[in-house]
Formats: structure tokens, sequence, C-alpha cells
């Protein structure tokens, strides 16, 4: 089990495309390593994988309340990125409560992103992307983002 | 119906969620009685996620024109201007733009805007705690056979917190209620004082009239006898 955030070692920052769904965080491990990422949470009783995020532009504004998230998973033999979660239609979670609050047992289901399956095996050719549309650009310097540690395991591949 | 139920549970569905800029949008004025705001036209047949979550925000539009004076100016709304939790309080554009509003009295249902010394026309999106009915119905083509889903006061919803008390489906008066058979219409409708939806080719991007509705869409195109079914299973009820 460990926390992926923007500044895990296997993390990536990126700049969303403004007004197209892009990439904001990439993760791909290690040579010889998977992660098993699941679509169930040891906090809170719906399905989904909990984000705990604080995503502002470079004014230090938040990113508009519009803005839609998903997670997007990449094979080296697939052209382009699939999309493997349901889209959360807005960030009003995020932008309403703290990363403290977001983290309360009490409000962890209303900032679950739910798979379109049960797990996802990243392997270390594959890449996961979290990625939103929204009509402002992130800025990392500014912001944050984490996803729940029971969610992720890490093992050796065989 | 046995048969219809019996063959849908055997269908492979595939989980999505219907947001804003899915549905047709159209304009709301205020003490017109009801209208619709929303509506969505299913190319397959859709069933409403049992006990899902769902997001709505009906907010209230009024539009007022500046002085042209580039000072600050106090605009009154008209209805009760809340500090909620569902959603952004205040979205004002000026001639099309989004702008930042310099400040807003919760307590005194106003804000306030200095514009860029020229006349502009405002538009602002606000969360009201102002009684209106809001619906969800589905419809069937031609809009003769209808039922209403879920009913709610947008005063009770919009001063509730969505993140630790969301709104969940609750639809067990039939198998069939929360299904949506191909070329059948979801809609919103609301009934109120204030002017609410937009019509699309003159209003801006309402961006605080959210809305997530958690939905199970079959891959395949069509269901023989769905239709039917879902109609005496309707009218049934309503």
């Amino acid at each position: 089990m460990q926390d992926l955030s923007n500044i895990h070692e296997y993390a990536t920052e990126r700049q969303n495309m403004v007004g197209a769904p892009s990439p904001i965080l990439e993760f791909s491990p290690d040579d010889g390593l998977f992660l098993e990422i699941l679509n169930r949470a040891a906090r809170g009783s719906a399905q989904g994988i909990p984000i705990y995020a604080d995503l502002q532009d470079a004014d230090g504004n938040q990113l508009p309340i519009g803005t839609s998230i998903r997670f997007e998973f990449e094979r080296p033999s697939d052209e382009q990125r699939n999309t493997v979660s349901e889209v959360k239609d807005n960030i009003q979670p995020f932008n309403n409560l703290t990363i403290q609050d977001q983290q309360d047992e009490e409000y962890v289901d209303a900032v679950k992103v739910p798979l379109l399956g049960e797990a996802l095996r990243v392997r270390d050719i594959d890449t996961f992307y979290v990625s939103i549309d929204s009509s402002a650009q992130i800025d990392w310097d500014n912001s944050q983002l984490y996803v729940e540690g029971s969610t992720v395991n890490e093992r050796p591949m065989n | 119906m046995q048969d219809i139920v019996q063959q849908l549970a055997n269908i492979d569905t595939r989980r999505a969620t219907l947001r804003r800029d899915q549905f047709e949008e159209s304009p709301h004025a205020g003490g017109s009685g009801e209208s619709t705001i929303l509506s969505f036209k299913a190319n397959q047949p859709i069933a409403l996620r049992p006990g899902g979550q769902y997001r709505l925000v009906p907010v209230a539009r009024e539009s007022f024109t500046t002085d042209g004076s580039g000072s600050t100016q106090t605009f009154s709304l008209a209805h009760d201007l809340i500090d909620s939790d569902v959603s952004d309080n205040v979205v004002a554009y000026a001639d099309g733009s989004r702008v930042t509003v310099d400040a807003v009295d919760y307590a005194g249902d106003s804000f306030d805007y200095s514009d860029d010394g020229t006349t502009q026309d405002l538009t602002v999106y606000y969360v009201a705690a102002t009684q209106a009915s809001v619906k969800v119905k589905k419809v069937a083509p031609g809009g003769s056979n209808s039922e209403t889903l879920v009913e709610h006061d947008a005063a009770l919803i919009n001063r509730r917190d969505p993140n630790k008390d969301p709104l969940e489906f609750q639809l067990t008066q039939s198998p069939l209620q929360g299904t949506i058979p191909k070329d059948y219409r979801l809609e919103v409708t609301i009934d109120g004082p204030y002017s609410s939806g937009r019509d699309p080719d003159v209003d801006p991007v309402p961006s605080n009239l959210l809305v997530s509705i958690p939905i199970n869409r079959a891959t395949v195109a069509e269901v023989e006898g769905l239709s039917s079914a879902v109609a005496r299973d309707t009218s049934d009820r309503v």
C-alpha cells in the first residue's frame, strides 16, 4: 500500500491542454514492478478510488467548478489513451473542501472516481494518467493531488 | 413485464454519468409555470443507477446593465442568495466573458462589480434558497406519457452538503421505473419565481448549474418491446 501523489517517484507532472481532456499526472512504475490499483478503498462505502486534490492555476485561482476529472490508461500497443473510469463532471468537492476534510470519513465518498472495471494493473511499460478537461490550465507550483494509498499495491512482475 | 425484466438482466451495461453539456438546454422564465431546462434524448436504453448518488443544483439567472462609470456598483438580486455548499454561489459574465465580482453580500442579497468604463451587460447565475419545484422526469416520444421520477424543492437541496449527504436514487416502485428506453427523454423541469436554465444562443454557460446523473447504459442499440413495456408500467402509476 502506498499513496500516489504528484511528487511520487513514479509520477510526472503535466499541464493540461485547455478545452480538451488531457493528462495532468502520469504514473509508470519502475522496471520489474507493477502497480495494482483497486476500485475499492478501505474508507467510505461507495466504490471508486479516492483522490484528494487542491487544483489551482498559475494565478492561484481554483480551477473552474465545471472541470471534469477521469483516469486514463495506455498500453504500448494502444494508439491513444483510453478512459478507464467514470468521468467526474465537476470538481465541486475539491474546491469546496480542504484536503483535510476530503479525507474525513463523512466526505470521502464524494471524492471517489469509480473505475469502469474492478482493478487496474499498471505494468512498467504501461502508463496510468489522471486527466482533466478544463477551461483553465493547472499550475503544479500551486496544486497538489493524492491517490488514496489503500487502493494501491506494488508487486514484482513474475 | 417479467419477460422484459429478465431480458434486461442479461444485457451488458456500462457505467456512465450524464452531465450538463450532454443535455439540450432551454430557459425558464421566472413565474411562468413549469418549464423544461434540460433535456437528454436516449440513443440507447439507459437506466438510472439504483442507489446512485446524483447532483442537481438549480441556479437562478438574472441580468443587469452596468452604468459604464468604471467605479464599484452594487447590484441587488431579487431572490435569496445563500453561501452554499452545493456549488459556486455566484458566477458572473460581462458581455459574455467570465468576470469576478468584487464582493458578495449574502445577508443583503447583493454583489459589487466594477465595469471596465463602458456599459456592460451582466448575466449572473447564483444559488438561491428561494422555493422552487424541481423535477426529474422521463418522457415518452411525443410527450404524451411521462413520469416524475424525483421531485425536490430547490430551497431544500441547495441548503444541503452534497459531499456529506448526497442525493440518492430510490426508484423502487417497479423494476422498470428507472429504465429509459431508446428515444425517451430524461428531462429536468423547474417551476419557481426566478429565471433559470438558459438559451444557449444568447446566454453564457451556467457553470455553477451542476448536473451529474449516474446511469447504466446498455451496450445494445435497442431492446424489442421495451418502450411499450415501460409505457404500460408508467401508466400504472401516473
